[in-house]
């Protein structure tokens, strides 16, 4: 216990600080994001006045790279949620400074995910009509229902671990907070005061949330991948699409939170509590994951192969030849570098980990731009008879636009987090310190 | 990049050419069109004598060009009967495709000729750029009887062709080709063509599996064609011989085009639904659990 | 009498007034296409001619004959095609009763004339790059005969599109025809990667406004709407006038049959079949059928053909040949020149 309270009381004396005051340093990086997200609303801007014309996509190519980064996005959020829910349920001793940047990585990505299919959508000023006429049959509905549920279900996972640090916030009288900072601690804390009983009711909502957002994240990835899985096209009619696009999402998001790690840890000068155990420990975890994902991946290329139905052939050939690089990289080194990084333990160190999860993230970005653009180039009917300017797909400006106000957003919502609460959950750091001393303390009355 | 800036590229230089370039090409046709000379025009007509007795005239009028004939649309067509065309019928406007189907009565009919004949016509007036046109059919009537004849379990279509002579006796065609027709949607399906006999009658027999109404009947209609004397006539009957037709929808219990999903999955949504939601009222239940612990603590 | 097609000067300066009518007519000029269309008189309305109750409005619209003449009309004398075939909403939802129509395209009679093409623009008012049916040129393998091959939608009785629409915009008919109602239609284009036959297009801008004053209905899917989808609807609104659909009567070779499959008859315009027979004599069938789709568009292969495949390229206009360029039958043939 002694040893909890001096991890968290220096915990706080690390945090405090950044709390209360900023840095040049992140209103620049701010700034820039910043000026990525206004590039961002000029591409919107410009989409809207001018019609999805000054999009890549066309008659063929329909879904470009906002899907890619719809897709990629819902990835990220979903990872997180299932490893803080995993994390979580399965008590590990190491949860304690992830489970929070794991915990905002899927409520931002999640937010910003969904703008990507408004971006797609051709008639903006009817999205009510999804609601006003619904279809159950159709996949898009599954994912507007699954999708909302989700994010609401996430927010309340959330705001439950966070419930104890507000507490905490609104406590600690020595910090300076400005007014509004402190009524709204207050409003959040809910009147928690970590009472037996409140603890109880905490506990028992945490748990439940916690299995039901892994549940959701894997029917939610799987609706994901049915939108492509159900329609015929070669390429996306696979009964494989479901568990594969689960397994890639958490493959994303283990390697995101790999990179905000690395990044926090530098910035915030966490190396006494993030420390290289943690990135061997969610290395590992990467390396088992990269293994199945490379599984799917293969499993899924193989059967096209071999098989080499027309269509299948067609699409196979195109991936190895037009796309040679980009398979090469996302579906070879992809996968293959993190695997052999974290297999040779001399090899992991923090920043090869580190170099690892930027591969599989960027590899992961690819790999969801070879599932939608190379089949939507191959449909049944080969592409004729249209201008030879609309047969090959190359997003423009505006799309560029929108990706980079995509990762600019979630990068200010991270830093703008990190401003108002901890990056490292203090209360979930203390739980697990409680959690370490109630086993010892089983262990030794079993003893004796 | 490069495809932006070719995009926009090709964008300004359409642009720079609607301008530029329109105006001067439009002037350079204005020039051209200087002419008032009237564009000559011809009318083309198909005339049916239908089985009632009533006739039946298809007028198309095109305007004649450099090119070829042009189809006008939309224009006032009158149709006459009578020798000089003085026994107007009625008028009637050109459709789409430039042409327009017009029943002459038959109790309207302009009086035959001494030889038997009646004069048919229809007339375009013209206007200040177009030339007026106008074309006459003359025919004599031609009599067709269609019966039907079920013998021995082979059914067959007669059908009797004949006009009638100076003193009402009934001549009968013979040697002539008669073609029998079902009416379609779009058109008449052919089911025989037979030649007409020395007694005028022809018979063809009913083809099996022939869709009609929903309790199977169906017009056999007996058709004499481009007739140098009598042009088109027809004759025709109703038989019960068909093959009841109804659209049956085969409507797949598992069919996901409908407009109502199929049950299962509606039940296996809610089920889905009421589940997860459920746990989130649980866990939200949880939270004013704490806050009422918090109230009373403080009271 | 007094006619309203009036041929005189048009005034230099005010030539621009109506952009939109005078962009179509260079668009139309520039691509040398129009030699074939119904009327000859185009720019979107189509010409009245030869009617006296016209109060003159005084506002002239300039129009463009086939071979290449400007005319210049009152406006109140142009008649409007649409609206006096438009059926409201709640009906092109139903289909006409106990019909359930068919359509057959005989391969070996099809040369790549694009009169069904041209037709098919000219008709629905399609804005450019927008084809209802296209025409490809299609070789099975290597050794086999290469095909020309006339694509309008499909209107399938499983039909993939309908099953994915979020939000019933696009519907499947008691008759076959599946239609799409573009004032429902939120634009998410599942329903174009749905369909294995890349049959539907993209509304990727705004479309030209011709025709603002013609109601909207399904059946024409007129007035266009941005951001929406469309496709083939089988010339629904000339099917209840019990007219074939333009891409019928405009081929003229004969190639498209169309008709009932509850009548079994089908029709060309020029003559007309039992469509039992034609299939089972022809050995008709349906493109891509291990799809599972039940298309209502039938094929009958190209055997005894009545013109070599080259002869589709004869009088292609340059930049129309350059979009079969790609294929393989294109560059394998030595016939066709490849500069």
């Amino acid at each position: 216990m002694n040893n909890a309270t001096a991890l968290k009381t220096g915990l706080w004396k690390q945090f405090v600080p950044y709390l209360e005051r900023t840095s040049k340093w992140w209103y620049i990086l701010f700034g820039i994001f910043f000026l990525g997200f206004i590039f961002g609303l000029v591409g919107l801007y410009t989409q809207i006045t001018e019609g999805h014309i000054v999009t890549g996509m066309r008659d063929n190519v329909v879904w470009g790279m906002y899907i890619v980064n719809f897709i990629f996005f819902m990835g990220l959020s979903y990872a997180g949620a299932l490893i803080s829910g995993v994390l979580h349920l399965f008590r590990s001793e190491w949860r304690g400074p992830i489970i929070r940047m794991a915990e905002l990585t899927t409520i931002f990505a999640l937010l910003i995910g969904p703008c990507f299919i408004l971006f797609c959508i051709g008639r903006l000023d009817r999205l009510h009509y999804l609601i006003m006429f619904p279809r159950i049959q159709s996949p898009i509905t599954w994912d507007v229902i699954a999708i909302s549920t989700d994010i609401i279900g996430c927010i309340i996972f959330l705001y439950l671990s966070f419930i104890e640090d507000f507490a905490k916030l609104r406590d600690r009288t020595e910090a300076r907070f400005s007014g509004w900072r402190k009524k709204m601690y207050r409003i959040l804390a809910l009147g928690y005061t970590g009472t037996r009983e409140q603890k109880k009711h905490l506990h028992w909502a945490r748990n439940v949330m916690a299995a039901m957002i892994i549940a959701i994240a894997i029917i939610v990835y799987s609706v994901l991948a049915w939108i492509f899985g159900v329609t015929l096209q070669p390429g996306w009619h696979s009964t494989i699409f479901g568990p594969y696009f689960v397994i890639a999402a958490v493959y994303s998001g283990t390697g995101l939170l790999i990179i905000l790690m690395a990044l926090y840890r530098k910035i915030y000068h966490l190396e006494a509590y993030i420390t290289k155990g943690h990135f061997v420990k969610i290395g590992v975890l990467l390396l088992i994951i990269a293994a199945f994902y490379g599984y799917f991946t293969f499993s899924d290329y193989l059967t096209k192969w071999y098989g080499s139905a027309k269509m299948d052939k067609v699409l196979i050939d195109k991936l190895f030849t037009e796309f040679y690089f980009v398979f090469i990289f996302s579906n070879y080194i992809g996968i293959l570098l993190p695997m052999i990084i974290m297999a040779i333990p001399g090899l992991r160190t923090i920043r090869n980990i580190t170099l690892a999860a930027i591969v599989a993230v960027v590899g992961l970005w690819f790999n969801r731009y070879l599932i939608v653009i190379p089949t939507l180039e191959t449909p049944y009917l080969p592409i004729q008879d249209i201008r030879m300017a609309w047969i090959h797909y190359s997003p423009t400006w505006v799309e560029w636009a929108l990706f980079i106000a995509g990762v600019s957003v979630f990068s200010m919502l991270m830093m703008l987090a990190s401003k108002l609460v901890p990056i490292i959950s203090v209360s979930e750091m203390e739980t697990v310190e409680e959690e370490i001393a109630l086993k010892e303390k089983n262990v030794q009355s079993a003893k004796a | 990049m490069k495809y932006l800036i070719s995009n926009s590229f090709s964008g300004i230089v359409t642009l720079l050419l609607t301008i530029t370039l329109f105006p001067g090409f439009l002037f350079a046709q204005s020039q051209e069109d200087e002419t008032t000379e009237k564009k000559s025009t011809s009318l083309s007509l198909v005339l049916t004598r239908k089985a009632g007795g009533d006739y039946q005239m298809k007028a198309s009028l095109a305007m004649m060009t450099e090119t070829g004939r042009t189809l006008l649309k939309g224009v006032d067509i009158t149709f006459a009967g009578g020798d000089d065309l003085s026994q107007i019928i009625g008028k009637q406007k050109t459709n789409l495709k430039g042409s327009t189907v017009f029943t002459f009565p038959k109790d309207r009919l302009s009086l035959p000729n001494e030889e038997g004949f009646r004069t048919f016509g229809a007339v375009y007036a013209g206007c200040d750029t177009l030339e007026p046109t106008e074309d006459q059919i003359s025919v004599k009537d031609l009599m067709i009887e269609v019966t039907s004849v079920e013998e021995d379990s082979v059914r067959s279509i007669h059908a009797a062709a004949w006009s009638v002579g100076n003193n009402g006796d009934k001549i009968p065609l013979t040697e002539t080709d008669i073609v029998f027709y079902v009416p379609r949607m779009f058109s008449y399906l052919k089911i025989g063509e037979a030649t007409l006999d020395s007694s005028g009658t022809a018979v063809v027999e009913f083809p099996g599996g022939l869709p009609g109404d929903e309790t199977g009947h169906i017009t056999v209609i007996a058709k004499v064609e481009e007739h140098d004397v009598f042009g088109n006539a027809e004759g025709e009957t109703r038989v019960g011989w068909a093959v009841p037709a109804r659209l049956i929808m085969k409507d797949s219990y598992r069919a996901l085009w409908s407009q109502i999903a199929p049950t299962w999955m509606i039940v296996t949504l809610i089920i889905m639904l009421a589940g997860v939601w459920g746990h989130y009222a649980y866990a939200v239940y949880k939270l004013v659990k704490i806050k009422k612990t918090a109230r009373k603590l403080s009271t | 009498m007094k006619c309203m097609i009036t041929l005189k000067i048009i005034p230099k300066d005010n030539n621009m007034e109506d952009k939109s009518n005078s962009r179509r007519q260079f668009l139309k000029l520039g691509a040398g296409a129009g030699a074939f269309a119904l009327a000859g008189l185009t720019a979107g309305k189509l010409l009245s001619a030869g009617q006296e109750n016209n109060a003159n409005s005084g506002k002239k619209i300039k129009v463009l004959t086939t071979d290449g003449r400007v005319l210049e009309v009152d406006e109140s004398q142009l008649a409007d095609p649409s609206l006096d075939v438009v059926v409201d909403k709640d009906s092109s939802h139903l289909g006409i009763e106990n019909r359930k129509f068919v359509m057959v395209i005989d391969l070996a009679k099809c040369k790549n004339a694009r009169a069904c093409v041209e037709a098919c623009v000219e008709g629905h008012h399609l804005p450019s790059d927008h084809e209802w049916i296209k025409v490809y040129l299609l070789q099975n393998s290597e050794r086999e005969a290469p095909y020309w091959f006339p694509r309008p939608c499909f209107h399938c009785d499983n039909p993939m599109c309908v099953s994915v629409c979020p939000v019933g915009a696009t519907y499947k008919r008691t008759d076959g025809i599946v239609l799409v109602d573009n004032e429902r239609c939120i634009g998410c284009k599942f329903c174009m990667t749905g369909c294995p036959y890349s049959a539907r297009v993209f509304h990727w801008n705004d479309p030209p406004e011709l025709h603002e004053t013609a109601p909207y209905s399904p059946e024409t899917t007129f007035p266009h709407k941005e951001g929406t989808v469309g496709k083939c609807v089988f010339c629904a609104d000339l099917l209840r006038k019990n007219e074939l659909p333009r891409c019928v009567t405009a081929c003229p070779m004969g190639v498209i049959y169309f008709g009932d499959i509850v009548e079994d008859t089908v029709t060309n315009g020029m003559e007309t079949v039992r469509f039992s027979e034609l299939i089972r004599d022809r050995a008709g069938y349906r493109h891509l059928e291990s799809l599972g789709t039940e298309p209502s568009v039938y094929y009958l292969p190209a055997v005894n053909r009545q013109f070599p495949y080259e002869r589709g390229f004869d009088g292609l206009d340059p930049k129309q040949k350059e979009r079969y360029e790609n294929t393989a039958a294109y560059k394998i043939n030595p016939l066709l020149k490849h500069e």
